[in-house]
């Protein structure tokens, strides 16, 4: 015994620090951690740390003291311990001996008895918070807890009345009256409060009035101050519209249709089912009807706005677009990619709603609040490099390079005019009612927005403007469903169904349309230019994809959407299976989808721009977001009209729009958008996604009327991504990294959560792009639009961007200048695989051709 | 965690001292065969004795209920800091304790001088040959009767010598009244820790 606690001794150092402290005896094996790992056992054990515990050994000894710690292998160390009783008799000479510290070995340890050990004093304390109280009821000790019965108010006989709507208390008087009459209390309560305050004594001296006089004056002096009503205002103002994080639609009708590209953006960036379900919605009408559908799809997805657009131009305009981005396509198809700054360009309006959006996407990306614009950037983007992009290119720029030149020579020339221009081709009237404010305010106006926005920030627009066309079909969606939810819904199902990249495109697309609408309706020539250095952006498409996919998952949460998409897809992806397109998987199938739709709405388009207009027209009758439709329409027509006799894809363009304007569910998401689309707005200039947002604020001038339209647009594209993204871009853009996406775009939640995602990168390969957008912007800038597009887009964008939300905020403050850099370059990849992809697919690239043609008129 | 025995349930042990405990299941730690206990006590209905059990040294191991309930979600959260304070506590008491032994005083001197430095901080109390030293004031001596509390007439300190006094009076009681309990060694040992975990 005598060695056993002199070695112990030697131990106590080590065991003194405490259970951490690993007992290391070469005789025995130590499981590093041993019953520390179990929960329940330390739990116990340490429970009886600093009792007076008696430890039965093997040899029959009992040595008592207090339970200091234990070892992984459970070797226990008592303080002050003393032999109790002893084999050897000893006792006496051990207790003598007493030493601080022993430790025995668990092998060794018979028993641990610890008497009369109080279970609670361990989870007490000398102080309590209410949390530890309620943590110790709500845990393990009760057993006897009641069973919680429901409170049934029906056994009370009417004593109660909850009523809260009823007077709140006693009246004053009343209790004056009832204290009189029942108790005889006679209140002193004097109204005059002479008792703290003093009555002005009112003379008729001349010394008097003219103190009054005096007194009259500095009040009017105070009060007149313009300091003072700042101050006032920071008082009694509407704090909220100033700090809050999120924004506020603007109160024009083009505000609604903001907030339906708001709403997928939101949806793209959020991707929450809620908003997922409201686009849903609005994909639900959509496919229902087209042009609410078309509504709520180009709001709900800027990124679907590409497929959106897409699918809109095959429902309406896309086809027209489509029609005449075939032509293009077919011209510049090789160009698509690096396609000059003309080709480019050309490429861009026809891709606008893939390519355009891109660089509205990158636009977008800078903008990043605009989710669904940034998403469906980076989907047009991703595609754009994964190799659908060389489809897309080879087929979509020619197209899109077509559109894009002429749309934005048209669009930059005439902003005001390509509103018109769109009004006379789709839904003429609404075109006319799209001043460029009035076009970005009026999602309907989309392109009259667009156009305006595009007009300012102009250049960057055109590219965006053939985003902005596919925007602005989102945007005509959005405000049909007006809610954000529903156009991030519409977004995301889109998106999925597209496949995430598909849908980006889309987003962008419909973000560009969106921009092109507000602003960028002169922007389609620079989105050409974007589209080119979007093929150098390309890598950063990448992200772009990821956003993409991201807004495809939001698509897909919303499952209603989604199923509208999957109608759209479904038109798409027939007609996309056809096309080559289908090569790539992902991101050319969803192209492909747009495209073929396209087709055979251009073919109807072609035929009737009229058509287009037409169901521009019913769009926004329809819902808020039918005008934006119609602007589409209009832009898409006007471009159309120019485009036409290159084309007849313009009109397909137009009636993708407004299926995908039908959407409305976007258009609650533009909502949610716009403050994204602030930012998007400040970006335009880089992203033509974003310029459309970018664009409105310009064009109104009211940022946040930009950004709501940015959101419509969003929420549009979204609504389209769900639509014909699903099924047209968000293949495309799936081959390559987003084919997974895609797939997931089925699923909403991953879609929007991918979204945010994507912006997010977005936002850090903006700066990259910039450079690219640069490079790009020249070739693409030959075609003048483009190149002003791209440097009006940035101006806009830093305005719009401080009002952007969260989301955009990020990328609205990078947007401003790097951010709108990369955006553009990621646009541009995006937009020119779009065109390219458009192209090929046809509808979509012929729409936004068309749609580029009305920016430029407009500009 | 608990392979053999779940946590909860109550079991009949026997142990290879042919002590036999009957508890409720705290933890059991396969590796160590340590089993831990929670055990009714027999002085208190609101505290438990607890019993870590190295079941390789057990001989009868009989499960006589399952747990009525599934284990909750997870064990109370400790209140380390109370588990510091009981530590730091226990251990002053226990030198006490220690002190107190005195191999040329009898058991029951031993008890009483820690009944009484119980109340007294670590100094305050001392042997001074067989006398119970309290703050060089009031002395005990053998046989430590009420009667042999004296003070200093020095220092004299009516107030400590009627406390004493008093003190000395009342254990004599508790201690009859324990009286029935034997084992001298064992219990003396039992009573100066019990206040302690008692807290």
């Amino acid at each position: 015994m005598m060695n056993n606690k002199r070695k112990n001794r030697t131990m106590n150092a080590r065991y003194t620090g405490g259970a951490e402290t690993r007992q290391v005896r070469g005789s025995r094996s130590i499981v590093p951690q041993g019953v520390y790992n179990n929960t329940y056992f330390i739990h116990g054990a340490t429970a009886l740390v600093g009792h007076l515990v008696q430890v039965h050994l093997r040899s029959g000894s009992v040595y008592e003291g207090v339970f200091r710690t234990f070892s992984p292998v459970f070797d226990v160390a008592l303080e002050l311990p003393s032999c109790i009783k002893s084999v050897n008799k000893n006792t006496p000479e051990e207790n003598k001996n007493l030493t601080n510290c022993m430790i025995f070995t668990y092998d060794n340890i018979v028993s641990i008895v610890a008497k009369d050990y109080d279970p609670n004093y361990v989870y007490s304390g000398t102080f309590q918070t209410d949390s530890a109280i309620s943590e110790r009821c709500n845990g393990s000790g009760r057993l006897d807890e009641k069973e919680l019965e429901p409170w049934d108010a029906s056994g009370m006989n009417g004593g109660v009345d909850f009523d809260l709507d009823g007077q709140n208390g006693w009246d004053a008087d009343e209790m004056f009256s009832k204290n009189e009459r029942n108790f005889g209390v006679q209140s002193t309560f004097d109204d005059s409060l002479s008792d703290y305050t003093v009555p002005i004594d009112v003379k008729e001296t001349a010394e008097f009035r003219e103190a009054e006089a005096k007194a009259e004056k500095l009040a009017n002096e105070i009060e007149s101050n313009p300091s003072t009503k700042d101050r006032l205002n920071l008082e009694n103002g509407d704090e909220e519209a100033l700090f809050a994080a999120v924004e506020r639609p603007p109160e024009r009708a083009n505000a609604s249709v903001p907030q339906q590209p708001q709403p997928p953006l939101t949806q793209q960036q959020q991707t929450t089912t809620d908003s997922v379900n409201n686009s849903k919605v609005p994909m639900p009408v959509v496919s229902n009807k087209p042009k609410s559908a078309a509504l709520p799809t180009p709001p709900g997805s800027m990124s679907i706005a590409t497929t959106t657009i897409n699918v809109n131009t095959q429902s309406s305009n896309p086809v027209s677009n489509v029609s005449s981005s075939s032509s293009s396509v077919s011209s510049s198809s090789t160009n698509k990619s690096t396609s000059t700054l003309s080709s480019g360009e050309k490429y861009i309006p026809p891709q606008q709603k893939r390519k355009p959006i891109p660089p509205t996407n990158n636009k977008n990306m800078s903008r990043i609040t605009s989710s669904p614009n940034n998403i469906i950037h980076n989907n047009s983007k991703n595609n754009y490099p994964s190799g659908h992009q060389s489809q897309q290119q080879n087929s979509g720029p020619p197209q899109y390079a077509p559109y894009n030149v002429h749309g934005s020579g048209q669009y930059r020339g005439n902003v005001s005019h390509n509103k018109m221009n769109n009004n006379d081709g789709g839904g003429s009237g609404n075109v006319n009612n799209n001043p460029k404010p009035m076009q970005q305010r009026s999602v309907r106006q989309y392109n009259p927005s667009m156009a305006s926005s595009y007009n300012d920030q102009q250049n960057q627009v055109t590219i965006i403007n053939q985003n902005h066309v596919v925007v602005q079909s989102h945007v005509f969606v959005p405000q049909t469903t007006m809610t954000i939810n529903q156009g991030q819904q519409h977004s995301v199902p889109q998106q999925s169904q597209s496949q995430r990249m598909p849908k980006r495109d889309d987003i962008e697309g419909l973000r560009k349309f969106g921009e092109n609408f507000n602003i960028v309706y002169a922007t389609p020539g620079n989105q050409p230019p974007q589209g080119a250095p979007m093929k150098n952006p390309q890598p950063s498409i990448s992200p772009g994809t990821q956003q993409q996919q991201q807004q495809q998952q939001p698509v897909h949460q919303k499952t209603p959407q989604i199923q509208n998409l999957k109608v759209h897809v479904e038109q798409q992806t027939n007609t996309p299976s056809q096309p080559t397109q289908q090569q790539n998987v992902g991101q050319p199938e969803p192209q492909s989808y747009q495209m073929q739709t396209p087709p055979t709405n251009i073919d109807s388009h072609s035929s009737g721009n009229p058509i287009k207009p037409v169901v521009n027209a019913t769009d926004s009758p329809s819902d808020k977001s039918t005008p934006p439709t119609v602007a589409k329409k209009h832009v898409l027509n006007p471009a159309a009209i120019p485009f036409i006799p290159r084309s007849p894809s313009t009109p397909t363009q137009s009636r993708p729009h407004t299926p995908q304007t039908p959407v409305p569910t976007a258009l609650p998401a533009a909502g949610i958008f716009a403050g994204p689309h602030v930012q998007a707005a400040q970006h335009p200039m880089y992203v033509i996604q974003q310029h459309p947002q970018q664009p409105f604020p310009q064009a109104s001038a009211h940022p946040g009327v930009q950004v709501q339209q940015g959101r419509l647009r969003r929420p549009q594209i979204a609504t389209q991504m769900q639509v014909s993204a699903a099924a047209a871009t968000g293949q495309p853009l799936l081959t390559g990294p987003f084919l997974h996406y895609q797939q997931t775009a089925t699923h909403p939640s991953h879609f929007q959560t991918q979204p945010y995602q994507q912006m997010v990168r977005y936002y850090s390969e903006p700066p990259p792009q910039p450079v690219q957008f640069l490079a790009q912007t020249p070739p693409s800038t030959t075609p003048s639009p483009g190149q002003h597009q791209q440097f009006h887009q940035p101006q806009p964008q830093p305005s719009p961007q401080t009002g952007a939300p969260q989301q955009f905020v990020p990328g609205g403050q990078q947007q401003p200048q790097p951010t709108h850099y990369q955006v553009v370059p990621v646009i541009q990849p995006q937009l020119v695989s779009h065109y390219y992809q458009n192209a090929a697919q046809n509808p979509n690239q012929a729409q936004h051709f068309q749609i580029v043609m009305p920016q430029h008129t407009t500009q | 965690m608990a392979d053999c025995f779940e946590i909860g349930s109550t079991l009949k042990i026997t142990t290879c001292f042919e002590q036999k405990v009957k508890g409720e299941v705290l933890a059991f730690d396969h590796n160590t065969k340590m089993l831990i206990l929670k055990c009714s006590s027999t002085s208190s209905e609101e505290l438990n004795d607890v019993y870590v059990l190295n079941l390789s040294f057990c001989s009868h191991v009989q499960v006589i209920n399952e747990p009525n309930n599934p284990v909750m979600d997870g064990p109370q959260k400790l209140n380390l800091e109370q588990l510091k304070i009981k530590l730091r506590n226990n251990v002053d008491q226990r030198q006490r304790w220690v002190k107190s032994n005195n191999a040329d005083v009898s058991t029951e001197g031993q008890e009483l001088y820690r009944a009484i430095a119980k109340h007294f901080k670590n100094q305050e109390v001392t042997w001074n040959g067989l006398n119970i030293q309290i703050f060089d004031e009031v002395k005990v001596s053998p046989p430590y009767r009420v009667e042999n509390v004296t003070a200093n007439p020095k220092k004299s300190n009516p107030k400590l010598y009627d406390y004493i006094k008093k003190m000395v009076e009342k254990y004599y009681e508790t201690s009859a009244q324990a009286n029935n309990n034997p084992s001298t060694s064992s219990t003396s040992s039992n009573s100066s820790p019990s206040p302690v975990p008692a807290n």
